[in-house]
Order: C-alpha cells, then structure tokens, then sequence
C-alpha cells in the first residue's frame, strides 16, 4: 500500500512540475522536486528506503522531460543518492540544514553533469549556459532548505 | 543469507539495467511514453486549468487599480484593429481580383488541426511541449505548428499515437529562416537562452531599427511564409563581426499557450 501511495506522489509531483513550470521559471532555470526530495531522503533515510522514490521518481523525470533517454535520469539520482547518504554518515555526525546544503551543492551539480553527458553522448546540439545552470543551482537549494527542515522535523514528530 | 541477499540484489539490479535498455528501443519507448501520457493528459489539463484559475484571480488582484485604463486602451486597441482589419480585407480583394487578372497562381493556403498543450518540457536543456495529437490524428514529424494568429510556434519532431512532441522556435536547437517584414531582407532566426531569439547573416550595411517585425521567409520549405516570430529588440554592431547582432523578442509566450494549430497539408484555411 504504502509502495502504491510512494507511486502516485511521484507521479503527481511530476506532473505538478511540469505544469508549474512556466509560472515559476527564473532565466529558464526551475527547481527539480524529485531530485531535492531524493536528496533530502537520502541524508535522513537508509539509502534502500530511498530506492522507490529514486527509480520511479528517476523514471517519470525521463518520461516526462520528452528528451531524456529513460534511465538516465535514474542513474544520476541512483549515484547521488548513494552519495548524499554515505557523506551524511561519515562526514557529517547529525543531518543538519547546514550538512543538506553542502550535500545538496554537489548533487545538483553531479546530476547537472549527468544531464549533460548524456546530450553530448547522444549527440544531441545544444548551447550551455552557465547563467542558467547556475540560477537551477540556486533555485534549488532556495527549496532545498526549508523543505528540508520541515521534513526534518515531520520525521522527529512521526 | 547474505549471499543469497546480495545474489538477489544483483539480479533485481540487472534486470532493471537490461527492463531499462528494452524499454529504449524506439518502438518500444514510444508506446511506453503514449501509455503514461494518456494517464497523465486528464491530471495535467485539471491541474493547467487550477493553476490558471489561481494566475488570473491573481493577477486580477494586483491589477484592479490599473483595470479601467487598461480597458480604455484595449478598446482603443481594437478600434485600431478593426479599421487595419477593414483597410487590409480591402486590399485582400484587390489582392485577388489583380491576381486572377494577371493570371497569377493562387496563394496557397492551408489545412489546420487544432490541438491543446498538455506538457511542456522541465527538465531538458531544450524546449519542448508536448500536445495531444498523433499519428492517428494525421500527424507527421516536420509539421509547423503556429498559435492562434499565425503566431510561429515550432515544428513537430517526435510523433507518438496519441501524442507529438513539438521544439519550440525558442528552443536553441530550432533554426528558422526569417525576414525583416519592413526591409524584406532574410537572415536566419535561432533561439537562444531566457527565451530570447536571435536574427542571424544580417550584413552590418542593411539598416535594422528597433520593433521591426520579423516573420517567417518560406525559405527551405521549413515554414509557410508570414508567419509571425517576434519584434526586434536589440540591434548592436561589432567591428570584429561580419553581421549585426539582432536580438528579436518572440511574441509567443509558453507559459500561456493552451491550444495549438498543426499545419497539416495545403488545403483551404478551416475557421
């Protein structure tokens, strides 16, 4: 049941995303729900827990971003959430906002990168701009933050 | 048991590895994506509707000081259209009988199917949306696709069943050759980033003014010719360059793009 309802709030988050998108965007940069939730998850969850949210959330991203090749969008948070979820047991002693911030730098750039890599693998042309993924970079630690605090302290609660 | 645990892991991962490779064979993905996108048309048309009930109340709010000027000059706007309307009905039976005198050809005209806007593309680099007509509605790859007043939106480039995915002539992957409609000369438009165009191969000795009018140049047989693209925005000239740099702003605005027209074949105009 539980897998079930983890499904449909991916698949909504998604759609959601999609139709907010022309509303919010800022210089054609807007925030990536699934990878900030994935993120988030990571850091405060064991990482198998994750793995529904990672491969569905990873596989409707493709589906619904018409360009992606599906999976590739799987394997980017697969490997941040790996990452997310071994750095915030070594390195850092608690999950804190502070820890989610830094952690969340290198994700989103690492899943940047993935993205790109796979435009550049398939050949696809495309112009980079640094002005854009910067302000995705921002836009999505802006989220980030709070969101992370929130279900922070809903876990503490529940 | 823990052998037998990873051993399983290991499975489950391979599976997931070669279920991701089959579903990327063309013919397999795309049955894939019509299959989500089917599910998905009805949720994102209410939640299009929602978000823009919520837009409109909201800019609705803001503007209420401004509501009776803004009027005042909508309705001055459209006496002004109205007599261009005339003026220009005027010249399109001049046009005509002039034609049918010389014994020119006559102006193509063309077959429209009307279709609505259920997605629009994230997360990519480029800029897509996605509609909700396909290969069953008649609908073929390279098919332009304009808004409501000859607006040039893009051209279809994937084509599902049900559903076709459209690149937007925003997108910095569309190239469409244009022309000045003042000054008629041609240049190529392609887009660039923050949903800006640029007209490109202009030569620095061809004057350019600020709010000229660039529309479609039927050039290549991309585009019907006369579609509108956008107003020039920006003109700037370097020494080192051999061309000017135009900046055009596009009239079409994606987040208020509801309903589209695929331009299907030449046939009469639909109204």
């Amino acid at each position: 049941m539980k897998f079930i309802l983890s499904l449909i709030i991916i698949f909504i988050l998604v759609i959601l995303q999609s139709c907010l998108y022309p509303y919010l965007e800022i210089k054609d940069a807007f925030p990536n729900l699934i990878l900030i939730i994935v993120l988030i998850l990571s850091i405060l969850r064991p990482y198998k827990k994750n793995l529904v949210w990672i491969i569905a959330g990873g596989f409707f991203l493709d589906i619904f971003s018409f360009n992606n090749p599906i999976g590739i969008s799987i394997l980017g948070l697969l490997l941040i959430g790996y990452l997310a979820n071994f750095l915030s047991h070594t390195i850092f002693k608690k999950p804190s906002i502070f820890s989610a911030i830094l952690i969340g730098i290198g994700g989103i750039l690492i899943y940047r990168f993935i993205l790109i890599l796979t435009l550049l693998i398939t050949g696809t042309s495309f112009q980079l701009s640094f002005s854009r993924i910067i302000f995705q970079f921002i836009y999505n630690l802006i989220i980030l933050a709070p969101l992370f605090y929130l279900v922070k302290r809903f876990k503490k609660n529940v | 048991m823990n052998g037998m645990s990873k051993t399983r892991s290991f499975l489950i991962a391979l599976l997931i590895i070669i279920g991701l490779i089959f579903l990327n064979f063309p013919n397999i993905s795309k049955e894939v994506k019509n299959f989500f996108y089917s599910i998905s048309n009805p949720v994102q048309k209410n939640f299009n509707q929602a978000i823009k009930q919520i837009k409109t109340s909201w800019e609705f709010l803001n503007s209420l000081q401004e509501v009776s000027k803004k009027n005042v000059r909508l309705e001055e706007k459209i006496q002004e259209l109205m007599a261009q309307n005339t003026r220009l009905k005027e010249l399109e039976k001049e046009n005509d009988f002039l034609r049918s005198y010389l014994k020119l050809p006559a102006v193509p005209t063309y077959l429209i199917d009307l279709a609505n806007v259920i997605g629009r593309d994230f997360q990519g680099i480029e800029k897509y949306i996605l509609i909700d007509k396909g290969r069953l509605a008649g609908i073929e790859k390279d098919m332009p696709v304009v808004a409501f007043g000859n607006i040039l939106v893009g051209k279809v480039v994937e084509v599902l069943d049900n559903f076709s995915k459209v690149l937007l002539v925003t997108s910095t992957n569309s190239k469409t050759p244009a022309l000045i409609q003042e000054s008629r000369t041609e240049g190529l438009i392609e887009g660039k980033q923050e949903n800006t165009l640029s007209l490109d191969l202009i030569p620095k000795d061809i004057k350019v003014e600020k709010d000229q009018t660039v529309i479609t140049s039927g050039a290549e047989g991309i585009f019907p010719k006369g579609l509108l693209i956008g107003k020039i925005s920006l003109v700037e000239s370097s020494e080192k360059e051999i061309f000017q740099e135009i900046t055009v702003e596009p009239v079409i605005k994606i987040g208020d793009l509801e309903r589209v027209f695929i331009i299907t074949n030449e046939g009469k105009i639909k109204k």
